[in-house]
């Protein structure tokens, strides 16, 4: 099946020059990083709809809203990809948050309500944020940047360099996350069943949980790292050999 | 700490670093509704920059990563999470100073002192200094000292796993360059056989 192709006006990585592309994406993003949008949207909706409903139902539409944006420039394939991610991430922050909030109550409200609304935000920040933060970062084009540089010299080339070396692994470290999941359910098939995992059988059932949550989270770390450095000593060559070009094209070098 | 030679693998390290710091940071945080504030695991590459890479990297992964996590959804804690984490990073990295001797001892009292500083860091926020802004700012009026008291706990937890792990950390990454034989700038660089 043929997947479907957004118009190129759509796509924000289409959108020029390059300014623009950022104020734009810096729009689309200002929900998630102020409260304003959020209160206006809500106060809007509590004039027709009970306050507490305005709040919950204000969070998701903007995570509706980011994904809309983000939708065309990342393609249908890629966007569930990332929800995919985003959605175990989500869930694992606002569990833990319930958790802890059974098991130390002193440091949650007394309005449980609020504590509610509070994780729910969580929730759909994450949901949010996750795909949001991709978009922008993939919307700059590395192989542009580097393209231009080559034929660039003066001071701003070594810091071009650094800049689109440091955009690369931006870029690289977003496409990690989704591949995470995938090393979780290698590492762990049995996934939210801890108790039955063969390997365990000697140890006490409550002794499990946090056991395995010790382990999920440092298998993480450890599948995030090795995901993350592995390709960086190509993409350093890479740098380093437009570098040298550079320097050897220098007609003031002897 | 390790001595990178090339400018742009102590450049993109770095930046992993970073990227790694803010992704832990976001994705995995608990919210602490008395202050505010959140639970969270990005200090494992805070401890593990400065080990590794030394006060100055220490620094940029700590002040930058943890500031840009907390622009997603906490803005208001931006100024003492670039401070705190910062310095956490910092610290790190100046009390491990060259600890390629092989002896545990500096690296492990190098991430308490940072695991410490943080805790530290954030209570006199908490406890003082947003109270003391909060009366001329309504934005920092967020917290006060038996909040910050409270959230002492979490703190303590997050800063213990983010000494275990980061420590845990930097010992498999020397000894991965080890094992191969290779110096750990030939390790970033990719330049071995």
């Amino acid at each position: 099946m043929r997947a479907f192709e957004f118009p190129a006006f759509l796509k924000l990585q289409n959108l020029r020059p390059w300014w623009l592309k950022m104020a734009v994406l810096v729009l689309i993003g200002y929900p998630l990083f102020s409260n304003r949008p959020a209160a206006f949207i809500a106060s809007a909706m509590g004039q027709c709809l009970p306050e507490t409903l305005g709040a919950l139902l204000v969070w998701p539409l903007i995570t509706f809203f980011i994904w809309a944006c983000c939708l065309p420039s990342l393609g249908t394939a890629k966007l569930l990809d990332y929800l995919a991610a985003a959605y175990a991430m989500a869930v694992t922050t606002t569990l833990s948050g319930a958790a802890l909030r059974g098991l130390l109550p002193a440091i949650f409200l007394s309005d449980p309500v609020a504590d509610n609304l509070r994780l729910m935000r969580v929730y759909f920040n994450i949901l949010a944020v996750f795909p949001y933060s991709l978009t922008f970062v993939n919307s700059f084009s590395v192989s542009d940047l580097m393209a231009r540089l080559t034929k660039t010299r003066g001071k701003f080339r070594g810091a071009g360099l650094h800049l689109a070396l440091a955009l690369r692994i931006c870029q690289h470290v977003g496409e990690v996350i989704p591949k995470l999941l995938l090393v979780w359910r290698e590492e762990n098939p049995e996934l939210l069943l801890p108790r039955c995992r063969d390997d365990w059988q000697g140890i006490s059932p409550l002794a499990r949980w946090p056991m395995w949550v010790v382990l999920s989270i440092s298998q993480w770390i450890f599948a995030c790292i090795i995901l993350t450095f592995e390709p960086i000593p190509v993409m350093v060559n890479e740098i380093e050999q437009i570098d040298e070009s550079g320097d050897s094209d220098d007609p003031d070098k002897v | 700490m390790t001595r990178i030679k090339s400018k742009f693998a102590e450049t993109a390290v770095i930046v992993a670093l970073t990227a790694l710091t803010a992704i832990t940071t976001i994705l995995v945080r608990v919210p602490i509704p008395a202050t505010n504030g959140y639970f969270n695991i990005g200090d494992v590459f805070i401890i593990l920059a400065g080990l590794w890479l030394g006060p100055r990297a220490g620094f940029i992964v700590g002040a930058f990563g943890s500031a840009i996590a907390d622009a997603v959804g906490f803005p208001v804690y931006i100024p003492a999470t670039f401070i705190v984490k910062g310095f956490e990073g910092w610290i790190t990295g100046i009390i491990a100073g060259n600890s390629r001797s092989g002896s545990l001892v500096r690296p492990i009292i190098a991430a308490l002192a940072g695991g410490l500083s943080m805790v530290a860091g954030y209570y006199l926020f908490e406890a003082f200094i947003y109270p003391m802004l909060g009366s001329k700012i309504p934005m920092f009026n967020i917290t006060d000292p038996g909040a910050a008291f409270i959230a002492l706990l979490p703190n303590a937890i997050q800063g213990m796993s983010g000494i275990v792990g980061g420590l845990a950390l930097w010992k498999a990454m020397t000894a991965s360059s080890q094992d191969l034989e290779i110096s750990d700038d030939q390790f970033l660089s990719g330049k071995h056989g």
